[in-house]
């Protein structure tokens, strides 16, 4: 069971210190099967775009439509642990008792034996696990990431690249990845969407051949995209 | 060197000292009594049942007194968060009664309520309300954005990030503003039992006053710092246990 979204005009304005800074402008992106990166400069409306889809803000204008069946979970760019539970109830948050196999999730995201752990006891990267055990824990068709590997050291990032992968091969989700490193973006990405002015301003599929991916890219498609973004100034 | 045994050390030289002073006879018994005047006193109203008799009449008001303050601070505190528009309203009687010090109020309290139990209890509810009130409503204000988001990814009710996201985040400060609040109405309360009670520890020490027993007089104050601390100390080890994450250390 997957789920996509379905976005239309999607515009969405700030007014910050009086003035209006206009985020999203006009956006039309429609989610398909496998994982969706959205690579683009910082400041350039990637966050406000999942936090839109998730519902913690709305739109100024244009349609936001879930297409498929099933929950949306979202994982942070911090973990955003709540302090006084431990992993376990981390993990369970929200959820009625008895909903989610815990254990199950402890072990697929590689924290069996830390069920009982406190969050400031955890390394950051095992916090950042937790945070990913809590998405999944509600069985989400969908799941929305907003550069959750930004602030983990580079082998951490790496490990947590491949536990996501695995994790993707061993449910039946989509992912909708926002990120600002183009690295990553060709590494996990089947397909890399360019965010730039509030609009999607280059859409790419990532050709993947059969067995494990490697962390050499595609050169000529990294060529292609660093020029894309290069031409844009920040915005 | 432990904390409690430090804490004996100094006990043991301030009886010492006030031993001295009384055996050197420099004041009459009436302004100074002797340690031992004063132990065998204690003695024999613990034996009596006078002095737990007075101790558990102002323990009981006080118990009452706070938990009418922490209902009356939360409910207020609460309104403020959602209501900040009707907050405006009450802030400036909140902000004057803050000012005036609850036990200003006893002549019209006994005036109006005369004195039973009502006056005292208004007294304590007064005096246990702010702290609590100002520490519960900045506790719940300033609850992270970022976990209240988590609330609404995993598809929490407003109701449901409330109680576990917002209380849970506010728990240290609401605690903090119940240990102060204990401490203040403890405080208050005796000043309002020397005034207009019948029973309590401050209507003992009145009472002792006027019978010109300052052997009592000391006994009271006794029985009301050790209360008083003996309330703290439980409250704080109470607390510790359930605190798991960070301030543990303020919490000695």
């Amino acid at each position: 069971m997957t789920a996509g979204v379905e976005i239309t005009g999607l515009s969405k304005r700030f007014a910050i210190h009086g003035r209006t800074v206009q985020v999203l402008d006009g956006l039309d992106f429609t989610q398909r099967d496998g994982i969706t990166v959205i690579l683009g400069a910082s400041g350039c409306g990637k966050t406000t775009l999942l936090r839109l889809v998730a519902g913690m803000e709305t739109p100024d204008a244009g349609t936001i439509r879930m297409t498929g069946t099933g929950r949306i979970g979202m994982v942070f760019q911090e973990p955003r642990l709540m302090p006084w539970l431990t992993a376990a109830q981390n993990i369970r948050f929200g959820q009625r008792a008895g909903r989610c196999d815990v254990e199950h999730l402890l072990d697929l995201t590689g924290l069996a034996g830390f069920g009982d752990a406190l969050p400031h006891q955890l390394s950051g990267g095992m916090q950042h696990r937790v945070a990913l055990a809590r998405a999944l824990a509600h069985s989400p068709a969908l799941v929305l990431m907003d550069e959750p590997f930004a602030g983990l050291d580079a082998l951490t990032r790496e490990a947590m690249q491949d536990q996501l992968l695995e994790l993707h091969r061993a449910m039946a989700m989509n992912v909708l990845f926002v990120t600002h490193s183009l690295d990553e973006a060709l590494y996990l990405g089947d397909r890399i969407v360019v965010l730039d002015g509030g609009r999607l301003d280059a859409d790419h599929d990532v050709p993947r051949l059969p067995g494990p991916r490697t962390r050499e890219p595609d050169l000529e498609l990294t060529r292609t995209i660093r020029s894309t973004i290069q031409k844009d100034t920040p915005c | 060197m432990s904390a409690f045994l430090r804490g004996v050390l100094v006990t043991a030289a301030v009886v010492a000292v006030w031993w001295l002073l009384t055996a050197l006879e420099l004041w009459s018994a009436y302004v100074l009594p002797s340690p031992a005047r004063v132990w065998s006193s204690a003695v024999e109203m613990t034996a009596s049942g006078e002095l737990p008799g007075h101790v558990v009449t102002s323990f009981g008001r006080v118990l009452v007194g706070f938990a009418v303050a922490f209902g009356l601070a939360f409910a207020f505190a609460v309104v403020a968060l959602v209501l900040p528009g009707l907050d405006g309203f009450l802030q400036p009687l909140l902000g004057f009664l803050r000012n005036v010090p609850p036990l200003s109020l006893i002549p019209l309290l006994i005036l109006w309520f005369g004195i039973d139990e009502t006056g005292k209890l208004v007294v304590i509810v007064l005096t246990a309300f702010f702290p609590m009130y100002m520490n519960i409503s900045k506790g719940l204000r300033s609850c992270s954005p970022q976990l209240l988001d988590v609330g609404t990814s995993v598809q929490l009710s407003g109701a449901g990030k409330f109680f576990l996201i917002r209380v849970p985040h506010a728990l240290p400060d609401i605690l903090v503003g119940m240990r102060i609040s204990l401490g203040f109405a403890w405080r208050a309360l005796v000043g309002a039992e020397m005034l207009a009670a019948a029973s309590g520890l401050g209507y003992l020490i009145n009472d002792a006053q006027q019978m010109s027993r300052s052997d009592r007089v000391i006994v009271g104050i006794l029985a009301i710092g050790i209360v008083g601390v003996a309330t703290d100390r439980l409250f704080a080890r109470a607390v510790r246990g359930r605190l798991r994450w960070g301030i543990d250390d303020s919490w000695s």
